[in-house]
């Protein structure tokens, strides 16, 4: 029940771990989750697979942050993109094929810039050291494959 | 939701919002039966915040991504339920629907979802409307309800996390 379209959700820092979706701007005040499959313009809120594009990327945007902020460091902007591809399976439902989030952090600092890469270091279970931190994406994981592209 | 989150509210007596926390869907009156509204407790939600600073619901811009998950699985299967009672030309009188998200640490001490439980109530006074309901959570033969089939997200993260169907007719 959401659009079997590949779509494309983003979020920006807005202040401490807050981040400020792109979905629904100026449509609602109130939180919705719009099912009807009508045009972008008339939606009242994202629907069930947007949320999930959402919950993932800014669990990992904030997983980010916080490895940053262990060692009392900001990034100075970031934008955080989550792409939803679906596919059909063989009794021909459609699933979530996978999610590519790419994280643009943006920082002006050396020492910042230094640590992000320590961030991004891969740990012994082969996944970037800031993703262990992130309870939503390790969950569904198993699920759902989830690509987390760093662009620096 | 981050696992520092977690490590702050370790030793409190509370059921902390990060150890389990609920999110509520009710219907609008929109004729598609397809806009649900969110009860998101006393967030302050005005534009669209996901807000992994805040603990206490007060002060909270924006639903965490544990509610965002919560709620893409529970407004998912609430359009899928109403889907399947519409595909006979029938609808819902009202409706509403909870979910509840559980989480635990895993063997290397990380926090996960473990599962999630899902209540949805809808309300007939049509006894044929309710016929069809009851098709609707006939079971297939890998147990899987036949409305929850039509459930994108919750059958894709459900190799992941346990989500945990009731419906209450």
């Amino acid at each position: 029940m959401v659009r079997e379209e590949d779509s494309t959700t983003e979020i920006r820092l807005d202040k401490d771990l807050i981040f400020k979706t792109n979905i629904g701007l100026g449509h609602f005040n109130e939180f919705f989750i719009d099912e009807t499959l009508d045009d972008d313009n008339d939606l009242r809120g994202p629907d069930a697979a947007q949320m999930l594009a959402i919950a993932i990327s800014s669990c990992l945007s904030a997983s980010l942050i916080f490895c940053l902020n262990k060692r009392g460091l900001n990034p100075d902007d970031l934008i955080s993109r989550a792409r939803i591809s679906f596919r059909k399976i063989e009794k021909g439902y459609t699933r979530i094929k996978k999610i590519d989030v790419k994280i643009t952090p943006k920082t002006e600092d050396e020492v910042t810039l230094k640590r992000l890469n320590q961030c991004l270091r891969e740990i012994k279970s082969g996944k970037l050291l800031f993703e262990e931190n992130c309870i939503i994406t390790e969950s569904v994981r198993e699920g759902i494959k989830v690509n987390v592209d760093i662009d620096l | 939701m981050l696992n520092k989150n977690i490590k702050r509210k370790e030793g409190s007596s509370i059921m902390s919002d990060e150890m389990g926390a609920k999110v509520g869907l009710k219907l609008t009156e929109e004729e598609s039966q397809m806009i649900f509204k969110c009860d998101m407790g006393s967030l302050k939600v005005k534009d669209c915040y996901v807000d992994e600073e805040h603990r206490e619901e007060v002060d909270m811009m924006g639903p965490n991504p544990s509610r965002l998950l919560a709620l893409g699985v529970l407004g998912c299967l609430s359009a899928s339920f109403i889907f399947c009672i519409k595909k006979r030309g029938f609808d819902v009188d009202d409706f509403d629907s909870e979910a509840e998200i559980i989480i635990h640490r895993n063997e290397k001490g990380f926090w996960r979802v473990k599962k999630i439980n899902v209540t949805i109530n809808p309300k007939f006074t049509d006894p044929d409307a309710l016929k069809r309901a009851q098709q609707c959570l006939k079971e297939d033969k890998e147990g899987v309800s036949f409305f929850e089939q039509y459930c994108i997200v919750t059958q894709s993260v459900r190799s992941g996390i346990d989500v945990n169907v009731e419906v209450n007719l």
